[in-house]
């Protein structure tokens, strides 16, 4: 299990802290979505998880091992793809010798499997790809390694269509019981169907730590022209010819998370949000 | 597992490492060997050092302070710049993340950029000073004697006889100039180490900055010291024992110099392990 616990961390510049006491556990099994608005703070909790900053206070464990002294045992079981990628000036297969040495779990067969599937050819250097390129090759690489822990900043961006479906074919086929995989987007369309766990930051805090089976017990997501239905919603977005909203599901029917409605809400009424779980 | 230093791990990092950093690895010793190479060629050329029928070779004594001096300065700026391998955020990630101890990458790095300066300059020496032999020939006056540099003379300062043979009056003054090299060439690639670890994109020039302002203050408190305690300017003790031993000197020094580098790259470990994906300073 990872436990961030009662975390602080702030940038020198900056007075305020980006993230404030912050708590939260990340269970095995579960596909975390991390969502929030520019400068929330997401890429700061996945690089305090990877133990790429040191909190001002509180701590990041991971079976009990403090992340920040960036142990090799602590290090085997996380892989942390950034944003922005930067690859040595090496041939791949090279790279791929050098580095998933490295990593006990890493498989070359699947290293090349994904390569196929995001149709890179195996010959390539990478300092001569393009930036699209790049993340393929370091998800590939990330995927191989087979980590406990998989963090990926806005892993879809700069990826092509038929890209981002072998990505979600990914995380569905690898996602197991002992495995933990954070993405954290704002490209929530791209994942939205691989997601089972929604956790919404904003101003340094936690304002939405659900599963989506949790989410949907609670809330119905649907399209309505009805004004009697948009008035009493619990949140609405009006649009061409009706609004997108948010009702209570009291009825316990099935509807489609609409990820991007959800985050509004959060944002919008944090208390009205989590005063449904209650 | 242990998480301090385990030499399978070791050997799969030193791996990882010249293998992605080779081209860099190989530019600095190729910088340092082209470094040399054009002073030792072009030097006496441009001074006539062989514009006169000699003895012995004119040259030795000027190449052996070259080669003292540069030393000096490729220990320091291979030293400054140790974390290249740091130098973008994106870097420092994958260096960081990388699944081997602090202690194995930190040794990793040392080995390279601070023993193995060493290792490289003494080649490129040789080879510069052998270029200038095959060289110099071409340019230089008949009865010129041009040969190989002995590495003695280097290591005499120049103060070998003919016979390649160190004179008694001249063992204290050798014997303290080695001392006197050897402590500052450590404690200044030490220093320089330090400043990598905090700055690795610019160790060179804060470093620099860094120590100028250092000697400047320990100057000022010495000064300042001096006119607390000594007003009148009277620093000698009551009881002044003319016998001096120089040999004491020498290896309290030696001992002094190394406890100070040993020290100053504890430091630098102990940054290289708070080494954040941000820059801070």
């Amino acid at each position: 299990m990872l436990n961030i616990r009662n975390c602080t961390f702030n940038y020198r510049h900056k007075g305020e802290p980006t993230i404030d006491d912050f708590s939260l556990q990340l269970r095995e099994g579960g596909v975390y979505g991390l969502l929030g608005s520019n400068g929330a703070g997401k890429t700061t909790l996945l690089q305090l998880i990877s133990g790429l900053l040191t909190p001002v206070s509180g701590k990041v464990t991971l079976d009990g091992e403090n992340t920040r002294l960036r142990h090799p045992s602590t290090l085997e079981k996380i892989f942390f793809v950034p944003e922005e990628i930067e690859l040595p000036p090496l041939k791949l297969d090279s790279f791929i010798n050098l580095n998933g040495a490295l990593y006990p779990n890493f498989s070359k067969e699947e290293m090349y499997h994904h390569l196929d599937t995001f149709g890179l050819p195996r010959d390539i250097r990478l300092d001569k790809l393009s930036m699209g390129q790049k993340k393929k090759v370091a998800l590939s690489f990330a995927m191989a390694c087979n980590t406990k822990i998989l963090l990926m900043d806005e892993p879809t961006n700069g990826l092509d269509i038929p890209a981002k479906s072998a990505f979600r074919k990914y995380v569905i086929e690898s996602m197991s019981d002992d495995r933990i995989f954070v993405i954290s987007t704002h490209q929530v369309r791209d994942v939205s169907q691989i997601l089972d766990h929604i956790l919404i930051m904003d101003k340094q805090k936690v304002l939405l730590d659900r599963t989506v089976s949790e989410i949907q017990d609670k809330m119905k997501f649907t399209e309505t022209t009805d004004s009697g239905l948009i008035d009493n919603a619990l949140y609405a977005v009006k649009g061409l010819g009706g609004a997108s909203v948010i009702l209570k599901n009291e009825d316990g029917d099935d509807s489609e998370l609409n990820i991007e409605l959800l985050f509004d809400f959060a944002i919008s009424n944090p208390e009205k949000l989590n005063s449904l779980f209650e | 597992m242990n998480n301090i230093f385990s030499p399978r791990r070791f050997g799969l990092y030193i791996k990882q490492y010249t293998g992605q950093n080779w081209k860099k690895l190989l530019q600095m010793a190729g910088s340092i060997f082209g470094f040399l190479l054009i002073i030792t060629t072009l030097v006496p050329l441009m001074n006539g050092t062989y514009s006169y029928s000699s003895s012995h070779d004119a040259f030795w004594n000027k190449e052996a302070n070259i080669f003292i001096i540069v030393l000096y300065v490729m220990v320091a700026v291979t030293a400054a710049t140790m974390f290249f391998n740091m130098e973008s955020k994106s870097k420092r990630i994958s260096l960081l993340t990388l699944p081997a101890s602090n202690l194995e990458k930190f040794l990793t790095t040392f080995l390279f950029s601070i023993v193995g300066i060493y290792i490289v300059y003494f080649i490129a020496m040789v080879v510069a000073d052998y270029a200038r032999v095959l060289i110099a020939p071409v340019y230089a006056a008949p009865g010129a004697e041009i040969a190989p540099l002995p590495l003695k003379y280097i290591f005499t300062f120049g103060k070998i006889d003919a016979n390649l043979e160190l004179p008694a009056h001249s063992r204290e003054f050798v014997a303290g100039m080695q001392m006197f090299v050897f402590t500052s060439l450590i404690i200044l690639q030490a220093f320089y180490a330090l400043a990598a670890t905090i700055w690795p994109k610019n160790g060179r020039l804060r470093g620099t900055l860094a120590g100028i302002c250092i000697i400047i203050g320990m100057n000022l408190i010495v000064y300042f010291s001096m006119k607390i305690f000594f007003p009148l300017g009277n620093i000698m003790p009551r009881r002044f024992d003319p016998e001096f031993d120089l040999n004491t000197f020498i290896t309290i020094s030696y001992i002094v110099a190394i406890a100070i580098t040993i020290g100053t790259y504890l430091l630098a470990y102990k940054r290289f392990k708070e080494t954040e994906s941000i820059e801070r300073w």
